[in-house]
Formats: structure tokens, sequence, C-alpha cells
């Protein structure tokens, strides 16, 4: 697919992506700015109920929308890196809308993209 | 063994054997375990996909507890829609004169048979994707 995504590792084995446009700014656990942000961010872990990744940095993702969520680390699609998209029927899920829209597949790599409004609205 | 089309496919699906209609049948593969889908619908074990399809497959413990593990998965399509069913023992019989429903209750069930000295709970595809909510 043309358009870019940024990755963000969930829990083991649970990665999801969302298109690099609907992303504002990416703050990191050393960031000064992480502490007073990390209240009203969304633990990505949780709503999608995966086990925290505890190997994994941790960071915040402020949204374009204003969301900010939170995940084990992020990482852009690079250029060469082959995907194909796979659509997925809303009936395989349990809450509708859904929150994911279909995967990103190749190269080992296999993400759920996001939906951000349905996952927000399906958060605990 | 008879041809796909021309019989019933018999597998051991947790505690049960069930037969599905060969027509139905697309691949039967050595298992394979899917990968896990968060916020899945229920019935849903996870996905695997070939060639940018998507196999939905139905829980292991969809039909009831086994401690024996799936050794295989059956793609089953009903019109464009796909489902993986994991099982053990597969084997095609040919058509053999049919019963009434099993006597576990509710089920997508279009009769029984016997194949093997055991009796074998008829799965209507047109049932199951209903009960599964597949349009």
């Amino acid at each position: 697919m043309a358009a870019a995504w940024l990755f963000l590792s969930v829990g083991p084995g649970l990665e999801v992506a969302l298109p690099q446009g609907a992303v504002h700014r990416l703050v990191h656990r050393d960031d000064p700015e992480f502490k007073s942000l990390l209240p009203e961010s969304l633990d990505l872990a949780a709503a999608l109920g995966s086990a925290p990744d505890p190997t994994l940095p941790g960071i915040l993702v402020r949204l374009a929308s204003g969301a900010i969520w939170r995940a084990g680390d992020a990482t852009l699609h690079r250029s060469d890196e082959a995907l194909r998209y796979i659509a997925l029927s809303p009936d395989l899920f349990a809450l509708q809308p859904p929150w994911c829209r279909g995967i990103l597949e190749g190269g080992g790599r296999w993400a759920y993209v996001v939906d951000e409004e349905a996952l927000r609205r399906a958060a605990p | 063994m008879p041809p796909l089309d021309q019989g019933t496919l018999v597998l051991a699906c947790g505690p049960r054997v069930l037969g599905f209609p060969g027509e139905a049948v697309r691949e039967i593969r050595t298992w394979q375990a899917p990968r896990p889908l968060p916020g899945a619908a229920p019935w849903l074990g996870g996905l695997l996909s070939e060639d940018g399809v998507p196999w939905p497959f139905l829980r292991t413990n969809f039909w009831g507890e086994s401690p024996k593990p799936p050794e295989v998965f059956v793609l089953l399509a009903w019109g464009e829609r796909l489902l993986a069913v994991p099982g053990r023992d597969p084997w095609m019989v040919r058509p053999t004169p049919q019963a009434g429903p099993p006597e576990w209750g509710d089920g997508p069930w279009a009769g029984t048979m016997e194949a093997g000295g055991m009796k074998v709970a008829l799965v209507d595809l047109r049932q199951l994707y209903l009960m599964l909510g597949l349009h």
C-alpha cells in the first residue's frame, strides 16, 4: 500500500497500525511531558484485552484528533516494506462498529489497522 | 475415497464426530495455530490469511472441550465466506442414509449418520453460518 503507517507494539505478538497522517506527536518515556500526559492516555493493551509487554520502553502517541494512546513502542513504516492490506468483515468482531478494519501483512509483519473512534468507544 | 463433492467429510471436533458436506471443503491442512484477534466474536479462535484472503478459525473448543489438540484444519466455504474448522482424523465417506438430529440439543444439525461404527452428526453449514452471524 502507498499509505505511510505508524506501527505500535502493544503486547506480546500484538501490533496495531494507524496512518501516519493521524499522528500528531510521539512522546517517549524519558520526555518530561510523558508523566503529565500519562493520566489522560488510553492504554492500548488494556483496551485490546492484551497483557502489556514489560520489555518494551513505553510511549505515548498524541493523535491529530487530540486523543493520547499508550503503547509499548512505535516504529515507522519503511518505504521498502511491501505490505498487503487484508480487509476484515465486521461480523468477525464482538463489538460493533469493530475497532479494527483490516490487517497489514508482509515481510513477517501482521498489524491490525485501528479504527480510532470505534476503539475509543469500545475502551473500558 | 469418494471425491470431495460426492461425500461427507467426517472430522473429530473436540469430543464430537461431525460430518461436513464434501462440496463445501476447499482444503484440509496440517494444524497451524491461527493468530489471535483481540475483540473477536466469541466463536472466533483467530485468523490466518493466504493470498490476501482472511481465514477465520472456529475456536478449538467450539464443539466442546477435548484433551486432544487439533491435528488439521478444514477450510470450508459457504458462498464466498470461508471458515476454518479445527479437528482430527479427517476422512471422506460416501453418502449414507441419514437419521434425525443428534440428541445433543440445539445445534446446526442436518441429521445423523453412521460411519466407521460411530454416530456422526451432520452439520448444516447454512445454519452454522447463521449461528455464527456470518453473512
